[in-house]
């Protein structure tokens, strides 16, 4: 909903848009004329362009939990998030920080002369927590409904200086990583789950590979796109995610 | 006697044969299989060669004579054939190797193509679009200069735009012997702000195509 109880707004949005459908550009990124609007609102105070004016007061800004369900799109989201603020969302979902982990890191780049340099850096990873009853989501199963937390790990592409924040799912990452490679947890471990993962393993587990374990030399990390170099009698499998240990032994350079 | 033990000069001269043509390719960092024929001096080929003598060159060829396999997305590898003979000379008789080879390379070709624009199209460019790229097979990719709105006659003058770039450039080759690399035609505006030569209301692209071309091989 772009606007809230103003009924006419909204008939003359629609007229518009189906007289001419139209998007918006917010930092480089396309959103939807509706969405665009509601962004555009995060990010200005006052309307950017003439052709919004007249409906400037009535649009309803997006909320984190909106941003979140119907910004599919990271990219979409990023910008979105971004023009939020960090202030904003900890007022409307009170997100608990549950762990924060750094990795010290020392990748090639190359200067403003040309010249290849090593930069030696921190990269910081936080895992969030965000009170399922903030999302009104259920779990079905015996004894009705279960609500459930919902996580993110909060990340910066070192090259760009852009914050992410990449949801995850927090059984699977403790299940990519268990040692004991013991049987599925089921719902007995919800309750606690963030004290058996960590934010690296968070991380790691956002990316998939089939390649299978032991069969991978080296990773090299350019933004979101990962390079896996195998070794030479690697085995190829299921997809599945990364573990911690591969993310920590493994990542050789990044931008 | 096993075949191994055999000299294999010996058994050339047994057989008869006076020369062995192996027939090789390469490329992608890797040989692929090399095939060895044997002939006799009127050009008859000797199949029973084979089983005798090709686990000995299949070895040996490697230390006589370089193959490039290593391909770098310019040099993309190559194919012909190793002339071996049988040089009996010198005091010590040996085989003399001599490749004959044709290596391909794979290299990009552009032109610069103007496109006259109506005014509106001029100024939606100038305005609000930094750089507009894209393929003959994929979709284009726009990076705007400002926040703004784009509407859908907006939208269609990119489109119609990208569309006649695709035509144009479809239509030009450039002036080589290659063979055209079928999805290899790539478009991207020219920044008109760094343009020396420009005229009002133009816009213009660099258009590149990528051509396999063949040379001889050392």
């Amino acid at each position: 909903m772009l606007v809230k109880g103003i009924t006419n707004t909204e008939i003359l949005i629609k007229k518009t848009l189906k007289k001419n459908p139209m998007k918006i550009v917010i930092d480089n990124v396309v959103f939807d004329y509706n969405i665009g609007c509601r962004i555009l609102k995060l990010k200005y105070e006052t309307s950017p362009f003439p052709e919004l004016e007249d409906i400037w007061d009535d649009i309803v800004p997006m909320t984190f939990v909106d941003i979140a369900i119907e910004l599919t799109n990271i990219e979409q989201r990023r910008v979105g998030i971004n023009h939020l603020g960090l202030e904003r969302l900890k007022d409307e979902v009170n997100p608990t920080l549950v762990s924060s982990q750094s990795l010290e890191k020392e990748t090639m780049w190359v200067n403003s002369e040309g010249e290849l340099v090593v930069k030696n850096y921190t990269d910081i990873y936080e895992l969030y927590k965000v009170d399922g009853t903030k999302w009104a989501t259920g779990v079905a199963g015996r004894g009705g409904n279960l609500v459930v937390d919902v996580f993110y790990v909060k990340c910066k592409d070192t090259s760009t200086n852009r914050e992410y924040f990449i949801w995850i799912d927090p059984m699977s990452v403790q299940r990519t990583n268990d040692k004991n490679d013991s049987p599925r947890f089921g719902r007995s471990l919800l309750p606690d789950i963030e004290k058996h993962i960590n934010p690296i393993q968070c991380i790691a587990w956002t990316i998939q590979t089939d390649i299978e374990k032991g069969g991978i030399e080296y990773l090299i990390r350019q933004g979101d796109c990962i390079l896996i170099k195998t070794k030479p009698k690697f085995q190829k499998g299921e997809v599945r995610h990364l573990t911690e240990i591969e993310y920590r032994e493994l990542l050789r350079f990044e931008s | 006697m096993t075949k191994e033990e055999k000299n294999p000069i010996e058994v050339w001269k047994e057989l008869g044969i006076d020369h062995c043509v192996a027939s090789f390719s390469c490329g992608g960092d890797s040989m692929n299989e090399m095939e060895f024929t044997y002939h006799n001096k009127s050009g008859d080929e000797i199949p029973e060669a084979k089983s005798e003598l090709d686990y000995y060159f299949e070895d040996e060829i490697y230390n006589k004579v370089d193959f490039y396999v290593n391909s770098d997305g310019h040099y993309m590898g190559e194919n012909g054939s190793v002339n071996i003979v049988l040089e009996e000379d010198d005091e010590e008789p040996y085989f003399s190797y001599d490749k004959s080879a044709t290596s391909e390379w794979y290299e990009v070709y552009s032109t610069k193509l103007s496109f006259p624009v109506s005014e509106e199209t001029f100024r939606l460019f100038l305005d609000k679009i930094r750089s507009l790229s894209g393929s003959y097979t994929s979709d284009y990719e726009i990076n705007y200069k400002v926040d703004c709105i784009i509407t859908e006659e907006e939208e269609t003058l990119i489109k119609e735009l990208v569309a006649e770039v695709c035509s144009q450039g479809a239509d030009w080759d450039a002036d080589i012997d290659g063979e055209y690399s079928d999805d290899s035609f790539n478009y991207e505006l020219e920044d008109w702000n760094l343009l020396a030569e420009k005229t009002e209301n133009t816009l213009y692209f660099n258009v590149s195509k990528g051509y396999y071309e063949y040379r001889d091989s050392d």
